[in-house]
């Protein structure tokens, strides 16, 4: 293991470190109704937006969606303005006025999220194209689900980033469900991968990736990119843990307060997934090349601390004061 | 020598001075003719700047916001407004809330160009306007500029303007020709301008209407001597500064807006409220209003003049407002591009 790999490697410990107790932090306290905002969960896709941020976060634009506590975490690296944000807070990312749906992290390049499916899409096509013009960054990732695939605006997106060769990296994170419905019940076509090879774009492909795996998938994106001079997608299946939008799994929900259905998984599934939870795979992976599992812990301890003290600070802030709002419509 | 340009030639003129001085400037679009307005742009800078699209209005937008928040100043074309329709979830929920949503740390600054079709049979989806339905949603920028000066200045001021602005452009008026103003850098365009001075009526108008209601000043000049104020609202930032509208109102106690679009939960509905509501105790009767027929346009000829407002509806509601005898309207001609156009687009 090289010293910078070393450094590299950890950091993507911290990370998902930092994802998965911020998370837990999220489900402890969201019945308290403090953070009244509609979150959509990301236990699950912490292993594949880790890698693919810290692959890219010096030389990309990031544009993601509503399911946006990993890639704001990952970007920012700041649970105490990601918090704030989530209790509406004047100290949070987004001065309380964007809520889980549509933090941004600017300084880090998280440019815009969008509550709206495949939203974000196109957008990518512009950074990619500024990218080129201003000579800023190299490239542009856009995250999204696997249900963004069955909107217009996804198949404008693809041909054009084909068409005009744009860096851009298309990261689909596919966990087989729009809302509650699977993919047997939504989707035409054959497969994605046949439908991405039908332009051209290059498509690659990583399942329930631990972090490490994540990001040397992602180097490969950002080398075929520039060898290929055209867009890559990189198709990266995770299982979602919890419903689509809220802190239960589908098998809790009471069909009262929600409108997903309930168990619209089989519980088999679900266990199997639980006997792999994505940091786990990889602390083990970290364990597997060398490190040392003490150190691990400690790392672990340390940004559990470092979150729950985000959380209370952020806790007692002042909230934005409303006169400030109209100045901030137009820039 | 008279030095008088056209609408079209003075917007190509704002877009071509912007570019060549910041190379962030780019032109988008499915169809980037628009009437003559980036005529010799594309060989002077080049298919990188002006940039032809496949017909995918949605993702070009989405483009634009994506340009726009990462340092390049885009302007998006659509050859009709009712194009632009299809990239409605691009401009009302993701760049009118861009800013808004950074907690005003992002800049927004692109233009979106969108021409009102009208005449030879353009029919209900090739001739909407619908600048009231834009001009409802915080966070964007509606022009409408209706003379060739107002057209460079404000397409300037859009191009450097760092939040969103779109621009409604009556097809009608790329032809339109006048000697520009010297005052272009220097003028407020958030504020409506005054296209006429009189004592009788106050009028209100909105892109081509102005050009309908200017006749109308000059009929009702001619036949019954009343003299009209004549506004053109030209932004939807004038909306905040009616007060020039305002003093007219008191003194005419009479208000007629003329608005290029349906009328029904429109921008005239918008304008009349806040006259009302300054100009309540000066009024001498109700505002009138004078805009679309309240269904989609129509193509056959007479059926269209039905939908249209022109400047004989303008002239006949004033007489009925002031009790004037109607007045015989046979030696005026109302103005119809097709003396020109004959098809097809």
């Amino acid at each position: 293991m090289k010293l910078t790999e070393n450094k590299i490697f950890k950091k993507l410990f911290e990370v998902t470190s930092l994802i998965s107790a911020s998370e837990k932090i999220i489900i402890k306290f969201y019945n308290q109704d403090e953070m009244k905002t509609p979150m959509h969960m990301s236990f699950g896709d912490e292993n594949c937006i880790t890698g693919v941020v810290e692959s890219l976060r010096f030389d990309s634009f990031f544009f993601g969606y509503y399911r946006s506590h990993s890639l704001f975490l990952a970007a920012s690296r700041d649970p105490y303005s990601f918090f704030a944000e989530l209790l509406g807070k004047k100290t949070g990312s987004n001065g309380g006025i964007a809520g889980s749906m549509h933090m941004s992290s600017i300084n880090n390049g998280l440019l815009n999220l969008s509550a709206i499916v495949a939203s974000t899409l196109p957008l990518s096509l512009g950074a990619a194209l500024a990218n080129k013009t201003l000579k800023k960054k190299k490239f542009t990732t856009i995250f999204f689900g696997d249900g963004a695939i069955e909107e217009g605006v996804f198949y404008e997106t693809l041909n054009m980033a084909s068409l005009f060769k744009l860096p851009i990296l298309f990261v689909c994170l596919d966990n087989d469900l729009a809302v509650d419905l699977n993919k047997e019940a939504r989707q035409g076509f054959k497969s994605i991968k046949e439908l991405i090879k039908s332009y051209k774009c290059e498509y690659l492909y990583s399942s329930n990736p631990d972090a490490i795996q994540a990001y040397k998938i992602s180097e490969k994106a950002k080398d075929l990119i520039k060898e290929k001079n055209s867009p890559v997608f990189l198709h990266m299946k995770y299982y979602r843990y919890l419903q689509h939008i809220g802190i239960k799994n589908d098998f809790e929900i009471d069909n009262i307060n929600s409108f997903e259905k309930s168990n619209y998984r089989s519980k088999e599934t679900h266990n199997k997934f639980l006997k792999k939870l994505p940091w786990e795979n990889t602390f083990k992976k970290m364990l597997k090349i060398g490190f040392d599992k003490k150190e691990l812990y400690k790392i672990k301890k340390r940004i559990e601390e470092l979150v729950i003290k985000s959380y209370q600070k952020a806790r007692n802030d002042e909230f934005n004061d409303v006169k400030d709002l109209k100045k901030k419509v137009f820039y | 020598m008279s030095k008088k340009i056209s609408y079209s030639e003075a917007i190509k003129q704002a877009i071509d001075e912007e570019m060549k001085l910041d190379r962030s400037i780019f032109v988008i679009g499915g169809e980037t003719k628009m009437f003559g307005s980036l005529n010799g742009l594309e060989d002077k800078y080049g298919k990188s700047r002006i940039i032809t699209t496949p017909i995918s209005e949605e993702a070009t937008t989405g483009l634009i916001l994506g340009a726009a928040l990462s340092g390049m100043r885009p302007i998006q074309v659509h050859i009709r407004v009712d194009f632009m329709l299809l990239a409605v979830n691009q401009i009302i929920n993701m760049i009118s809330s861009a800013t808004f949503g950074s907690n005003g740390k992002l800049k927004c600054p692109l233009l979106i160009r969108a021409v009102v079709g009208r005449g030879w049979g353009q029919g209900y989806q090739h001739s909407k306007s619908l600048h009231g339905l834009f001009s409802q949603i915080p966070g964007l920028r509606i022009i409408m500029p209706t003379t060739p000066s107002d057209a460079k200045g404000m397409i300037k001021n859009a191009i450097k303007n760092d939040s969103p602005v779109i621009s409604f452009e009556h097809r009608w008026l790329y032809w339109q020709e006048e000697e520009l103003r010297k005052d272009l850098d220097k003028t407020n365009y958030n504020f409506p301008s005054k296209l006429n001075s009189g004592k009788d009526v106050t009028i209100v108008a909105t892109s081509w209407m102005n050009v309908e209601a200017s006749m109308a000043c000059k009929i009702l000049k001619k036949n019954h001597g009343v003299t009209v104020d004549l506004f053109d609202l030209r932004s939807s930032e004038s909306l905040n500064n009616l007060n020039k509208v305002f003093e007219s109102v008191r003194r005419t106690g009479r208000c007629i807006i003329a608005d290029n679009d349906w009328l029904t939960s429109g921008l005239s509905g918008e304008i009349a409220f806040r006259i009302q509501e300054n100009c309540i105790t000066s009024l001498k009767s109700p505002i009138k209003r004078a805009g679309f027929k309240n269904m989609p346009c129509p193509t056959a000829r007479n059926l269209e003049n039905h939908f249209y407002p022109n400047a004989f509806d303008i002239v006949k509601i004033v007489e009925n407002m002031l009790k004037l005898k109607i007045s015989s309207l046979e030696e005026f001609i109302i103005y119809s591009h097709e003396i020109k156009f004959k098809g097809p687009f």
